[in-house]
């Protein structure tokens, strides 16, 4: 049994007469503690399958297992637990409360957990150490991508989901954060999975997720991953 | 404007209605209060000056110390400008129904104006009569068709609920005979009126009953019998143009009145000069017929004086008789019953003996009757005994004879001489039978005989001895039982003499029951003799009290009739006196009562109107504002991709100003339509019971309009615009990126270590939102402010209107009478000892009382033209005043005391009249204008008191105070008594038997009476502020909140996915909120005090003063409210705030 699973996964809008599927029958595993990209070009789920994934949106169709429950089944109430306990997210706008410091930021978190992790060390862990009493106004935008990182962190859950974490940062701060992720989940087996649309990075994964038109196209295990530092676009 | 762009008008109208609907409501309410309160004056004297028109209301009243004549209107009439004139016949009477004297409202004598009227004005065609002025509104019933029927006042607060239609008046004069002014003074009432002379409930001063006129009449001219007019009305060519109440109107009547007051000098010198011949003469020979008349009622009356006193004499002393009757009767029958209880007791005591012999009676025969056999033993016994007694008595006599025979044998033996005596001795044997024959007896066969004879003897004195044992042992035998035997018969007469005691007692008792039917049938009689004899001295009572009835009944005619004469007498005179300063009174409408208050309530509206409206206009721009600035905001992007796209600035900013404009208009009509009808009315119908006139007419102002339209536009669209200006500055380029979101900046009290430490992560993250930024800040607290503020003057002015009547006669009023008592005479002082004045003293039912003279009369002062009625009280004992009406200055706490030289006024009307201590204030007495100059201001509720020490109103009004009221304090243990109102009722009865009371009010009475007034007035006031503020506080927040989530959705849908439950999240944005109303409501608890204050003196009635303090149920309440409302807007919020969609809102913003 794997970590995640999703099994014939459907994501259906109606849209006055037509009904556009954003997820057309996705069905794919992922391991606990494994690196997983997933690419595709636009439009093609895969946002919609890590929302689904990160228990802000229900499926219309399909099983989907996270650590053996269903998440699928869960009532609204429970998807905010599910939420709260289990799931780190990182936005690709990084989604910082403006009127916190970076350090209270990562508390936010932090107050709402049952296992959190201590903020100042996690933000510590992502180099941040002398700046946790700075505004996001003050930080630039990788320092911001980091809190961010650092709050999904904190909450220590049991996988941590990141929707283009690199699409708002320039090429080297990008590679730094990847890093960082990449390094989060050699170091504490964390499960990681990634949105992208650049085809570039996927050597640095432990399992590359395809994804076109809505369905998987194919799903990879890269046997030996290559960090990131190494990888040039 | 292209068509594209107003279709995104349009669209985004549709999309954001909420937003549309916000502007729209608020727009509403500021243009409702704004066109309302200024419509409801120019309104209320436009719906008098049409009232006044339609009934062609006198403009002049023409009023004569002498009385006007028909060539008097004749000479008013043909004055250029006047249009028409109607003389009148007035006067002031007092009321009765039934025999009984009417009482007002507040419990006084009901004293009434009757006007004369024309009958023909009501006839088919009437109303083209020019002449008819002050033209009547029928409300009931019909108008009057003979003479003896009449048309009454119908206001509720007024007049009693007695003066309907169908009841039968009687008018009475007060101090004048009646008789002398008109022909006819039963009415019956046909219907009720309402006149535009009279146009509040309050009716004036008068000279009869207690000053206060309670309310007007209107009978046929048929009725007076009086020669002269005491008012021609007068109404001037053209008046009508002029509006109510104008300047313009006041400037053309003038000089009319200077007209018409131009011609009285002559008419009044031919008037005078007429009276000078005729009444002199009338009033010598009355005099004199007068002077006949009291002597010959003197004769007649001393006569029946003397028929009652018989009459009395009897019945006292039959009284008496019965009395020593009575007695006697009693005395008797109690001997009587003395025997018949001794001869009871003597009885009882013979059967307790009886019982107790009868008892050892049945003992005795129980014993006896165990030998029942007793008695015939001894008979047997005693027959044996007998036999026995016999036997030897026989046996004695056998023996006897034998010795004899024996003897007479042997001497026959032993005779030997004698044949004869031997012979004769034989025969004698023989006859004896001791021999048998006569056979020759022998001597021996007689010594064989006398042998056999010996043994008989022996063998009878054997027997005989035997038979005398046997009889001592019967003997013995019967004398024991004759023992037993005695004793039974002493049973036995024992038992005789109880039966015989036993007849003797139940005779006995026969005759005790006899003599108690006796006794009792005695007592029957007396008794029925005795209630004879008190029925019969009964009767005679009766008919003394009848007699005694009937005689004061004539004493009472009699006087009254005298006493008329002797007022006619005096008028005349009066009026002979006066001839030489005659004059006369013109005057315009002012005088009237209810014109001037009419006016000042509507230039009160005026005040109010002033702030308001004002209030919501600025709420409403700030409101566009916020909005506005939202939207613009929202749609950035677009701007700047329209500014990308070449069009103007102009363009784009148009799009929000017609947003703004759009939602402004159609927010001014629907505020316009409903401040123009709705809210006027609704004031003036709160007022309504004060004032007796057609609904309000609804005009619609279009300078009103116009303004309101122009501000709201104003308002709104500047604030649109400058939510435009900031980003239409702004290059495109910056604009179609997202807008960088506001910088977070540390807030002053983070420098308070020792606080912010202490603050929980929430804590610290609502209090850093709340100021960062700031404009929500302020318009959030001070919109909660507002409404909180209105909702405490709501409250407040409802309670300071319930204030009045508990404050003016209540437990700790200012009246600490709880009686006032009317008299009929004035007293000259208490040393006059009326009884009912002892009796109020010594009855335990009074705690304390004072006797004072009470007068209304009207005050006015040189700082306003408006006329204030007023109650002077003059006390006996400026002590005992205060003890009964506390007087107290208001502002500084100090109580005041009534001493010599001493004139206190209330409050209220000091402001009125601009008087403060020291400064003069004018008393118009009839005619007269007197000065007073002021020692003091007494706080005081309702009505206006002029109090006055007895020297100041001796020297001011020049004679001497003559008492005629009574103000009483009923004691501590009679207030607390159960069934206190019978027990008043009881008292005020008591009171009215005494002939010189003329009535009696308690003030739980006038309490009762105003009482539903005041709490209509109270429910409206309170409807229309909570009514406001609701919406106030409903809009305020609800579009502020509604701001401050599209706001910031991004960081809430943030924290959603961070997981947090929908209740965490509401939360965050509820603390905020919360604070917010919390200060919004203490700021407007403070600020609405003064607020209060501002209105209570604003809006309030003439006649009353609200209470100046807030109570803290307000307080609390309007704190409660706001709460709700800002509840049921957080509530809204909420399911808005759970409605946001994590996916949708977190989309990149590209």
């Amino acid at each position: 049994m794997s970590f995640i699973e999703f099994e014939n996964v459907y994501k259906r809008y109606q849209m006055g007469e037509v009904v556009i599927s954003a997820a057309d029958g996705v069905s794919f595993n992922i391991e606990q503690g494994e690196f997983c990209v997933i690419v595709g070009p636009s439009g093609a789920g895969k946002t919609t399958v890590l929302n689904i994934l990160g228990g802000m949106d229900n499926c219309n169709d399909g099983k989907i297992r996270v650590a053996g429950d269903l998440v699928n089944e869960y009532d609204k109430k429970k998807l905010t637990e599910y939420r709260r306990y289990d799931v780190g997210f990182v936005f690709q706008f990084y989604n910082l409360v403006q009127n916190l410091t970076a350090l209270e930021n990562v508390e936010l978190a932090t107050q709402i957990g049952n296992k959190s992790l201590d903020a100042k060390r996690v933000l510590e862990g992502v180099g941040l150490g002398d700046r946790m009493n700075n505004f996001p106004s003050q930080l630039s935008g990788g320092e911001q991508q980091r809190v961010s990182i650092a709050r999904a962190l904190a909450k220590n859950p049991k996988l941590l989901l990141c929707d283009e974490p690199t699409g708002a940062l320039d090429y080297k701060t990008g590679k730094q954060i990847l890093k960082l992720l990449q390094d989060t989940s050699i170091e504490t087996g964390m499960t990681v999975v990634v949105i992208t649309h650049n085809q570039a990075i996927t050597p640095m994964a432990n399992r590359i997720i395809a994804m076109r038109s809505g369905r998987v196209h194919s799903m990879e295990v890269n046997k030996n991953p290559v960090p990131v530092e190494r990888i040039e676009w | 404007m292209s068509k594209a762009l107003f279709k995104d008008i349009l669209r985004s109208i549709k999309k954001s209605l909420s937003r549309f609907i916000s502007i729209i409501a608020i727009v509403a309410l500021g243009t409702c209060f704004f066109a309302g309160i200024n419509a409801v004056s120019p309104d209320m004297r436009a719906t008098a000056g049409k009232y006044f028109n339609d009934k062609k209301l006198m403009d002049i009243n023409v009023v004569s110390t002498i009385g006007l004549t028909d060539s008097d209107a004749w000479e008013i009439s043909k004055i250029d400008g006047v249009k028409a004139v109607m003389p009148s016949k007035t006067t002031d009477a007092l009321v009765s129904i039934d025999g009984k004297g009417l009482l007002g409202v507040d419990g006084s004598v009901f004293s009434c104006r009757a006007y004369s009227i024309d009958l023909n004005f009501f006839l088919e065609g009437g109303e083209k009569n020019e002449s008819y002025l002050n033209r009547l509104t029928l409300v009931e019933g019909r108008y009057p068709q003979k003479t003896n029927e009449c048309v009454v006042d119908g206001c509720d607060t007024a007049v009693p609920k007695d003066l309907a239609v169908g009841k039968k008046i009687t008018l009475d004069g007060d101090g004048y005979n009646i008789n002398s002014t008109l022909s006819v003074t039963e009415f019956t009432i046909v219907g009720i009126v309402e006149t535009p002379t009279f146009i509040s409930f309050e009716r004036g001063a008068t000279t009869v009953g207690c000053g206060k006129l309670g309310g007007f009449i209107f009978i046929p001219e048929g009725a007076f019998c009086t020669d002269y007019y005491t008012n021609i009305f007068v109404t001037a060519e053209g008046s009508e143009k002029y509006p109510a109440y104008s300047k313009k109107y006041e400037e053309f009547i003038t000089p009319l009145i200077e007209k018409i007051q131009a011609v009285s000098s002559g008419c009044i010198a031919c008037r005078a000069e007429e009276l000078r011949q005729t009444l002199p003469p009338k009033i010598e020979s009355g005099a004199a017929e007068l002077a006949l008349k009291k002597q010959e009622a003197e004769e007649k009356l001393t006569q029946a004086r003397k028929q009652v006193d018989d009459v009395k004499y009897y019945a006292k002393n039959g009284e008496a008789e019965l009395e020593a009757k009575r007695a006697e009767a009693q005395a008797q029958l109690d001997k009587a019953q003395k025997e018949y209880d001794e001869g009871e007791a003597k009885y009882y005591e013979g059967v307790e003996e009886y019982n107790r012999n009868y008892e050892e009676y049945t003992k005795a025969l129980a014993e006896a009757n165990k030998n029942p056999k007793a008695r015939e033993q001894y008979y047997a016994a005693v027959k044996a005994l007998n036999s026995a007694k016999l036997k030897l008595s026989t046996s004695k006599e056998g023996i006897a004879f034998l010795e004899q025979s024996i003897k007479s044998i042997e001497e026959a033996l032993e005779t030997r001489d004698g044949q004869q005596l031997y012979d004769d001795i034989v025969k004698a044997l023989i006859e004896s039978g001791i021999i048998d024959s006569e056979d020759a007896m022998s001597r021996e066969e007689l010594s064989k005989k006398l042998v056999e004879l010996k043994e008989k003897l022996v063998v009878s004195k054997e027997e005989y001895q035997k038979g005398m044992a046997e009889y001592l042992k019967n003997k013995a035998a019967v004398d024991k039982a004759s023992v037993l035997i005695e004793q039974l018969d002493k049973l036995d007469a024992a038992g005789e003499e109880l039966a015989r005691v036993n007849l003797q007692l139940s005779d006995a008792k026969e005759e005790l029951d006899t003599s108690k039917e006796k006794l009792d049938i005695a007592k029957m009689k007396f008794e029925y003799e005795i209630k004879q004899a008190e029925a019969d001295l009964e009767k005679a009572k009766e008919n003394y009290a009848t007699i005694d009835e009937q005689y004061q009944q004539k004493v009472k005619e009699i006087n009254k009739a005298l006493q008329n004469a002797q007022y006619d007498l005096d008028s005349a005179q009066a009026l002979v006196n006066s001839l030489d300063d005659a004059k006369w009174y013109v005057t315009g409408r002012s005088d009237l009562q209810g014109y001037e208050s009419y006016n000042q309530t509507a230039q009160n509206m005026q005040a109010f109107a002033k702030v308001f409206p004002l209030f919501f206009f600025l709420l409403a721009a700030l409101i566009c504002l916020t909005t506005m600035t939202r939207m613009v905001e929202e749609e950035r992007t677009q701007l700047g991709t329209l500014k990308a796209l070449g069009y103007t600035t102009k363009a784009i900013a148009s799009k929000y100003v017609i947003y703004a404009a759009l939602a402004t208009i159609i927010g001014c009509i629907i505020g316009l339509s409903f401040g123009f009808t709705l809210l006027p009315t609704a004031i003036y119908n709160s007022y309504g019971m004060l004032f007796t006139l057609p609904p309000l007419t609804c005009r619609f102002y279009f300078g009103y309009a116009f303004a309101g339209i122009f501000i709201s536009l104003l308002s709104t669209v500047a604030a649109s615009l400058y939510a435009c200006r900031n980003e239409l500055i702004t290059c495109p380029a910056l604009l179609m990126r997202p807008k960088a979101p506001k910088s977070g900046k540390r807030v002053a009290l983070e420098r308070v270590d020792f606080i912010w430490k202490r603050l929980n992560f929430t804590s610290k993250v609502t209090v850093r939102n709340l100021f960062r930024n700031k404009k929500r800040f302020f318009m959030t607290v001070f919109g909660i402010a507002g409404c909180t503020g209105l909702l405490l003057t709501g409250f407040g002015l409802g309670g300071s209107i319930g204030a009045i009547l508990p404050g003016q006669y209540g437990e700790n009023g200012i009246a600490q009478y709880d009686l006032q008592i009317a008299l009929s005479e004035n007293l000259s002082s208490s040393g006059d000892k009326s009884e009912v004045l002892s009796f109020i003293d010594s009855d335990t039912r009074f705690a304390a009382s004072t006797l004072t003279y009470f007068r209304t009369l009207t005050a006015t002062s040189k700082n306003t033209d408006e006329l204030f009625e007023a109650n002077l009280i003059v006390p006996e004992n400026g002590e005992m005043l205060s003890k009964l009406i506390k007087l107290q200055n208001r502002k500084s706490g100090k109580s005041l005391s009534l001493n010599d030289g001493d004139v206190i006024i209330s409050e209220k009307l000091a402001k009125k009249m601009g008087t403060e201590v020291g400064d003069k204030i004018l008393i118009k007495d009839g005619n007269e204008t007197l000065p007073l100059k002021v020692t003091g201001i007494t706080e005081n509720y309702a009505y206006h008191y002029i109090y006055v020490s007895r020297d100041i109103y001796q020297a001011v009004f020049g004679e001497d105070v003559g008492y005629n009221c009574v103000l009483a304090r009923l004691s501590d243990s009679m207030k607390k008594s159960t069934q206190l109102d019978s027990k008043k009722n009881t008292l005020a009865t008591e009171l009215m038997g005494h002939d010189v009371v003329m009535s009696v009010i308690f003030n739980s009475q006038i309490i009762e009476n105003f009482g539903s007034t005041i709490d209509t007035l109270n429910a409206v006031i309170v409807t229309v502020f909570t009514g406001a503020a609701g919406a106030l506080a409903f809009v305020v927040l609800y579009n502020l909140s509604n701001i401050n989530i599209s706001e910031r959705v991004r960081e809430l849908a943030t924290i959603k996915v961070l997981g947090f439950y929908d209740k965490e999240v509401s939360q965050y944005i509820y603390r905020e909120n919360v604070i917010l109303t919390l200060m919004g409501i203490a700021l407007g608890l403070i600020l609405g005090i003064p607020v209060h204050s501002y209105v209570i003196s604003v809006a309030e009635v003439n006649v009353v003063m609200f209470g100046r303090s807030i109570d803290w149920q307000s307080f609390v309440f309007s704190a409660l409210i706001t709460l709700f409302f800002a509840f049921i807007v957080n509530l809204l919020m909420h399911l808005k705030i759970q409605k946001i969609s994590m996916v949708e809102s977190l989309k990149s913003v590209e």
